[in-house]
């Protein structure tokens, strides 16, 4: 029965005009014997902010980093902007305008802000690196981010926990991504940090991107997204429009209590 | 604040609330060169006062040329996040090959083509290992204290095996030249300060230094695949996510060392025009225990070039001291224990301060 109204909402969601910036479908992804995916399903429109739940161990990220192209998928289709796209690493993805905050955040502690933010997109002519313009550029960026950095030659592990995101978020919303994959972006923050980082994404939302978050925080996905996806083992349970659901219905999904 | 944000924008280089001068003595590389200034002063004071002259100081250069050849690469690995252990095997093989080529051709070829060929085989021998220990390590995911350990035994082994037991001494002649060859001497007759101050009887060695010295700090620091580097030592995991091409890093890193390696066998062959297959013992332990107390970390993402000079012009500062001080060498070993010892503490005193300062 909760299926077949999920569905049902699926199906009215799909009915947008638009195509999707991001579609993946069906994807399944096993490590060893342990399927971490199997027909998962998800997509994102232009302006839009999609929250992905699900349990621990549901395949949140491991679903983003098929995404991000730090997995290669066994099966499974993923469609950048209506064309069918192949992601087989991190710089594919980035080329189909596709950027990614990792649960870990994925920065390198022993280097500074600006070698943090340029990390595999850096500034060079014919390998010489433009050291001038990245610190130009960075000291912009940190700026515009209003976190109180001494410096961008800080290392990264001298950062506090809301520095460190902030630089990772900086690192995607920089290179002008239109897709974010942002993988619990507020778990390691603190209660005014979090309300930020929350303002900063509808901010982005605002700049017409396609944005998906990954957060465990019901309160937080309730205040930002506009639709829901639910995975459970692996397994997309369905798609709900945020107005027309409450968190009681996605404990229910996510949990499977709907099943017994 | 807000007047901090101020700064950032025209003084990059400061870290707020810190002088200059504390940040500068911070820094590894300058820590390092006051403590070789203090023991040369104390060297000098000591019983030696031409430690370090103008009559040492040449000799003293060529003496640590053929490690400065391979402690740049080892830093560099040390900065990816690896290290190699085979480097010994590996100089060692080619200082035999050379000697087994000479002594089967010698005589058959030309003597310009057959030095190239010698010195190709021994390159080669660096490069092969090189691969063998990257592809070991990137494509098999086979760790790399124990890929490099047991290729430096099959490198050391068949080392010894071609040799048979014997050295092999028919060189061509102008071999030596690889060696020994003094590139300014012409010029220290025009300028005769340079034949004062010994510069002109530089060896080609101390130039090959020169260069690879010069090449490691613009690769390190100037260049993306320097970035590269430093990225994937620092989190190899975080560097992929980000598109750097780590497995390309660290087969690069390794082949590079290699190489190093062998060219290093090369100079020794060429010095001694022998090649008995334990012409290096140690230069594994030394060239790693120079970058390290240059101050590149074992756990990676740290270190630098110059760092890696001075650690070991430090090295090969307390052998010298030992000897011109007509200390017993025997505790020469004692001593780099103590100063290894010395700068792991001081790194680890310096993180745990780093970590409960935040
Ligand atoms: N690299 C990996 N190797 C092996 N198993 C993994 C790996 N990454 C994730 N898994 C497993 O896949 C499942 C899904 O993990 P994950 O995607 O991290 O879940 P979530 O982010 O929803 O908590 C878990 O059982 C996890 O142990
Ligand atoms: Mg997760």
């Amino acid at each position: 029965m909760e299926q077949s109204k999920v569905s049902l909402q699926n199906t009215s969601e799909n009915a947008r005009s638009e195509t999707p910036l991001l579609r993946a479908r069906n994807v399944s992804k096993a490590f060893g014997t342990v399927q971490a995916l199997s027909d998962a399903e998800i997509d994102v429109y232009r302006g839009e902010i999609v929250a992905l739940v699900g349990d621990n161990g549901a395949g949140k990220s491991t679903l983003i980093k098929v995404l991000s192209g730090a997995h290669r998928p066994d099966a499974g289709e993923i469609v950048v902007r209506g064309q069918p796209a192949t992601i087989h690493n991190p710089n594919d993805a980035f080329d189909q305008g596709i950027a990614t905050v990792y649960q870990d955040l994925a920065l390198l502690p022993t280097r500074d802000v600006v070698a943090n933010l340029y990390v595999g997109r850096e500034l060079s002519k014919n390998g010489i690196l433009d050291r001038r313009r990245m610190t130009e550029e960075a000291n912009r960026v940190v700026r515009q981010l209003k976190t109180n950095l001494p410096s961008v030659h800080t290392r990264v592990r001298h950062l506090s926990g809301g520095q460190r995101q902030a630089i990772a978020i900086a690192r995607v919303v920089h290179f002008g991504a239109e897709i974010l994959l942002l993988d619990e972006p507020t778990a390691a923050l603190g209660v005014k940090e979090a309300h930020e980082m929350l303002t900063l994404i509808e901010h982005l939302k605002e700049q017409d991107k396609g944005i998906i978050v990954v957060s465990h925080n019901l309160a937080h996905v309730f205040r930002i997204c506009d639709r829901i996806t639910v995975l459970r083992h692996g397994r997309t349970v369905g798609t709900l429009i945020k107005d027309e659901t409450d968190s009681t219905e996605v404990v229910r999904m996510i949990t499977g209590a709907d099943l017994l | 604040m807000a007047m901090k944000q101020e700064e950032i924008d025209t003084t990059v280089d400061e870290t707020a609330g810190e002088s200059r001068w504390k940040r500068l003595l911070a820094q590894r590389e300058i820590q390092l060169l006051l403590v070789l200034v203090v023991f040369t002063i104390l060297v000098r004071a000591g019983g030696a006062p031409g430690f370090l002259g103008p009559t040492h100081f040449p000799i003293f250069l060529s003496q640590v040329a053929p490690d400065m050849l391979v402690v740049i690469p080892m830093a560099m690995l040390l900065i990816g996040g690896m290290f190699d252990l085979s480097v010994t095997g590996i100089a060692n093989l080619s200082v035999v090959l050379i000697g087994w080529t000479f002594s089967r051709l010698l005589g058959q070829l030309d003597d310009t083509l057959l030095i190239i060929l010698v010195v190709a085989i021994g390159l080669t021998a660096g490069l092969v290992v090189g691969l063998i220990n990257g592809l070991a390590v990137t494509r098999l995911r086979m760790n790399p204290l124990m890929t490099t350990l047991a290729t430096w035994w099959m490198a050391q082994g068949a080392a010894t095996g071609v040799a048979g037991g014997e050295s092999r001494h028919n060189f061509v002649g102008s071999f030596r030249d690889i060696a020994r060859f003094q590139p300014l001497r012409d010029l220290g007759e025009t300028f005769p300060f340079l034949q004062e101050m010994k510069i002109s009887t530089l060896p080609m060695p101390v130039f090959y230094a020169a260069i690879v010295i010069f090449l490691g700090w613009l690769v390190l620091n100037r260049t993306r695949f320097g970035w590269h580097i430093y990225a994937t030592g620092s989190d190899r995991q975080g560097a992929a996510l980000n598109g750097v091409n780590v497995n390309r890093v660290t087969l690069i890193g390794f082949v590079a060392t290699g190489m190093a390696a062998a060219m290093c066998g090369i100079v020794w062959a060429s010095r001694l025009t022998s090649a008995p297959p334990n012409t290096l013992g140690g230069l594994e332990l030394r060239v790693i225990a120079a970058a390290v107390i240059g101050g590149a970390a074992l756990t990676g993402g740290e270190g630098s070039v110059l760092g890696a000079v001075l650690g070991l012009f430090f090295m090969h500062m307390i052998r010298s001291a030992t000897i011109q001080l007509g200390l017993p060498v025997y505790w020469e070993f004692f001593v780099l224990g103590v100063v290894l010892f010395t700068a792991v503490a001081f790194d680890a005193w310096s993180k745990r301060r780093a970590a409960t300062d935040r």
